[in-house]
C-alpha cells in the first residue's frame, strides 16, 4: 500500500483502525501483517502534535464508536443488560459488533440480528433464555415505530349490518407481533422491569456521544425462568407497547389474523378446533357454547387492547 | 439569503421535552430535529414532530447522508429522507460535512475528511445529486474532528468554503465545532469565521462540550462554555441575524434551562446587532 491512499483507501483504513476489536494499535499491527500498511507507525496518515499521537488521535473515533454501539444496544436490551450484568454485556456488544456491523443508516436497526446472535453465542450456557428475552425485547423495539393504523372499534362493529359481520376480514394492526419462545419469558421480563425499573422505552437516538453506565451495572440476581414453550403478543395500544402471554388457541388464530387475515367464522373454527382436541375438562358446556363464550372473550381483548383492523374500518366512514 | 426564513433561536427538540412542547407555548422560535429519528413508518416520535410543527417552524438535521464516504449514495436513504421533508415542510434540510462509514459498514460517527482535491470533487458532485434527488439545496455542517490527516491540502475552512461554492450549498455554521477543531488542532477560530462567505451561512449551532485535557470532545452535554458565546458574538457581528440553534444532548436539562440558553443567544445576537 503506498504512504499516500487516495480517498477510499484512506477512509477503509480508517474504519478498519477504529473498528478494530482491540483498539488502533493492535489493529494497525494486524493490517501491517495483512500486507495493507507499510508500517504500524500511522504518522504516516494523521498529524501527530505534542498532545496526541496519531494513534491516541484514532483511538478517540474508535473509543466514541464502540461506547456509542453498545450503549444503542443496551437501550433497544435494557433487559438483557440487567439480567447478565453490565460486564458481560460490554462483551457482549464486542462480540455482536464484530459479528454484525452496523449496516444501516440508523441506529434503530442495529439490534435487529442480537437474538439470532445469542441462540448461537456462549452466553446460551449460563443464559439458556437471554435470545427469547431478546427477541421479546426486540418485538417492542419492533412495534414501537411501526405503521399506525385505526384499530377496530367496538363503534366499528355495531355499525356493520349484522348480517355482514361474518364477512369482515379482520387482520391484526401493523405494530402487531406474534412470538413463539422456548423459555417462558413473558414473567421474567415483568420481573426484571420491576426489579431495575427502567425508564420506557421512548424510542429515538440521539446523535451526540452520550456515557452510559453500561459496564457497570451488576446483574441481577434472579431465577431463571421455566423451560416450557410459550407465546406472545406484543403490540402498541396508541403510542404505549405492551405484550401479553397468549393461550394455544388464541395463538393460532393470531397466526392467521397476521398472516392475512381471517373472518370471524374462521376464528370461530379454530377455536372449537382447540376445544375438541383439548381434554375434557370441568366444563359442563358443549363445545359449540364454549367456542361461542370464548371467541366472544377473544374478540372483546382484542378489541380493547386495540391490535384488530380491518380494510373496512379504516375507510371513511360512511 | 432572501429565500429562507428568518427563524431566529430555536432549540433541538429531543424526546425528553416532547411533553412540555406540546403542552404549553414556548419561548423558542423553532425546533431542528434529527432526521433519522423520524425516518420511521410511524409511532409517538413522528406524531409529535407532527403536532409540533404545527406551531413551529422544523428544520430538519441528518446525521447518516455520509456526503463524504466513497459508497454509492443510498438512494433509499434518499427517498425516506425527501418523503419526511414532503410531510414536515422543513424550513430547510441540513446534515454534515463529513463521512459516516464505508464498505457497507456505518460507525454512527461524524468523521472528518481529508482536505484534498479530490474530497472536494467528491462531495461536491454528490450535492449535486442530493439536492436534484431532494429538490432542495442543503445546508452542510462543519464537524468537530480530533484528527487532521497528513493528505490534507488545505485548510477545513477553506474546504468548506469551496464545497459551499462548488456544489452550491448552504453552511450550517457550528460555532461550538468551530472552538472545539481550533483547540483540538490549534488554529485560530476568528480566522475560520472570517474565511466564510456569508451569504453561504444559513444556519449557527450552539452546544456544550467536554475538556479531556489533551482535547476538547463535542458532547453537547455541557452548557454552551464562555468562549464559545464570545466566538458567536464574532459569527453574528460577521454573518448577521442568522437563525441559530442550541444543541443539548446528554445530561438534557429542564426544559425552562435548554429555553434560557436558546434565549442568551437571542439576547447576545440582539446585543451585537444593535452596537
Amino acid at each position: 500500500m503506498s504512504s499516500a491512499p487516495d480517498l477510499d483507501g484512506l477512509e477503509r483504513l480508517v474504519w478498519d483502525l477504529i473498528s478494530a476489536p482491540t483498539g488502533v494499535g493492535p489493529g494497525a499491527e494486524d493490517l501491517v501483517s495483512a500486507g495493507r500498511l507499510k508500517s504500524a507507525d500511522l504518522s504516516t496518515i494523521v498529524r501527530p502534535d505534542d498532545r496526541l499521537d496519531a494513534t491516541q488521535r484514532l483511538d478517540i473515533y474508535a473509543d466514541m464508536y464502540f461506547y456509542r454501539l453498545r450503549d444503542a444496544l443496551a437501550e433497544d436490551f435494557p433487559k438483557v443488560r440487567a439480567v447478565i450484568g453490565g460486564e458481560r454485556f460490554h462483551n457482549l456488544a464486542t462480540d455482536y459488533l464484530l459479528a454484525h456491523p452496523s449496516a444501516h443508516w440508523s441506529l434503530r436497526w442495529l439490534g435487529e440480528s442480537l437474538p439470532g446472535y445469542l441462540d448461537r453465542h456462549p452466553l446460551r450456557g449460563e443464559f439458556p433464555f437471554l435470545a427469547d428475552l431478546a427477541r421479546l425485547e426486540w418485538a417492542r423495539v419492533d412495534v414501537f415505530d411501526e405503521a399506525d393504523a385505526p384499530p377496530l372499534t367496538r363503534g366499528d362493529l355495531t355499525r356493520l349490518p349484522p348480517d355482514s359481520i361474518a364477512d369482515l376480514g379482520l387482520r391484526v394492526i401493523p405494530a402487531f407481533r406474534l412470538l413463539t419462545t422456548a423459555w417462558n419469558i413473558a414473567p421474567l421480563w415483568r420481573r426484571v422491569e420491576d426489579l431495575a425499573a427502567e425508564p420506557e422505552r421512548h424510542g429515538t437516538h440521539s446523535a451526540s456521544v452520550e456515557t452510559c453506565e453500561v459496564h457497570d451495572a451488576r446483574p441481577l440476581d434472579i431465577e431463571p425462568p421455566p423451560q416450557s414453550a410459550s407465546s406472545i403478543r406484543v403490540y402498541r395500544k396508541g403510542f404505549a407497547v405492551h405484550h401479553r402471554t397468549v393461550r394455544e388457541d388464541e395463538r393460532r388464530c393470531l397466526a392467521e389474523l397476521a398472516a392475512g387475515g381471517a373472518s370471524l367464522p374462521r376464528v370461530g373454527e379454530i377455536v372449537f378446533d382447540g376445544l375438541s382436541g383439548a381434554e375434557e375438562g370441568g366444563d359442563a358446556q358443549d363445545p359449540g357454547t364454549a367456542a361461542a363464550r370464548r371467541v366472544a372473550q377473544l374478540v372483546e381483548a382484542w378489541l380493547e387492547d386495540g391490535i384488530l383492523s380491518s380494510a373496512r374500518a379504516a375507510s371513511p366512514r360512511e | 439569503m432572501k429565500d429562507r426564513p428568518a427563524l431566529g433561536h430555536g432549540v433541538g427538540l429531543r424526546r425528553d421535552h416532547f411533553e412540555r412542547v406540546l403542552a404549553a407555548p414556548t419561548r423558542v422560535g423553532w425546533f431542528e430535529v434529527i432526521s433519522e429519528n423520524f425516518m420511521v413508518k410511524g409511532g409517538r416520535p413522528l406524531d409529535v414532530l407532527t403536532r409540533v410543527r404545527r406551531d413551529y417552524p422544523v428544520v430538519l438535521h441528518g446525521v447518516s447522508l455520509s456526503i463524504g464516504t466513497t459508497d454509492p449514495l443510498d438512494d433509499a436513504y434518499l427517498a425516506r429522507l425527501k418523503a419526511l421533508a414532503a410531510r414536515v415542510e422543513p424550513a430547510w434540510v441540513s446534515d454534515h460535512l463529513c463521512w459516516t462509514g464505508v464498505g457497507g459498514h456505518n460507525a454512527h460517527d461524524l468523521l472528518p475528511l481529508p482536505y484534498t482535491e479530490e474530497s472536494l470533487a467528491h462531495v461536491a458532485s454528490r450535492v449535486a445529486r442530493v439536492q436534484e434527488t431532494l429538490g432542495r439545496r442543503i445546508a452542510l455542517e462543519n464537524v468537530s474532528s480530533y484528527l487532521t490527516y497528513t493528505a490534507s491540502a488545505m485548510t477545513e475552512w477553506d474546504f468548506l468554503r469551496a464545497v459551499a461554492e462548488k456544489a452550491d450549498c448552504g453552511i450550517l455554521l457550528d460555532v461550538n465545532n468551530v472552538f472545539v477543531s481550533a483547540v483540538n488542532h490549534g488554529f485560530d477560530p476568528a480566522a475560520y469565521l472570517d474565511a466564510l462567505p456569508v451569504e453561504r451561512v444559513w444556519q449557527f449551532h450552539l452546544a456544550g462540550h467536554s475538556d479531556h485535557g489533551t482535547h476538547l470532545l463535542d458532547t453537547h452535554d455541557h452548557p454552551v462554555r464562555d468562549e464559545v458565546w464570545d466566538l458567536y458574538r464574532r459569527a453574528v457581528a460577521r454573518f448577521g441575524a442568522v437563525p441559530a440553534l442550541v444543541e443539548w444532548d446528554g445530561n438534557i436539562p429542564e426544559w425552562d434551562r435548554l429555553e434560557a440558553e436558546s434565549l442568551r443567544a437571542k439576547e447576545i445576537e440582539a446585543d451585537v446587532l444593535s452596537a
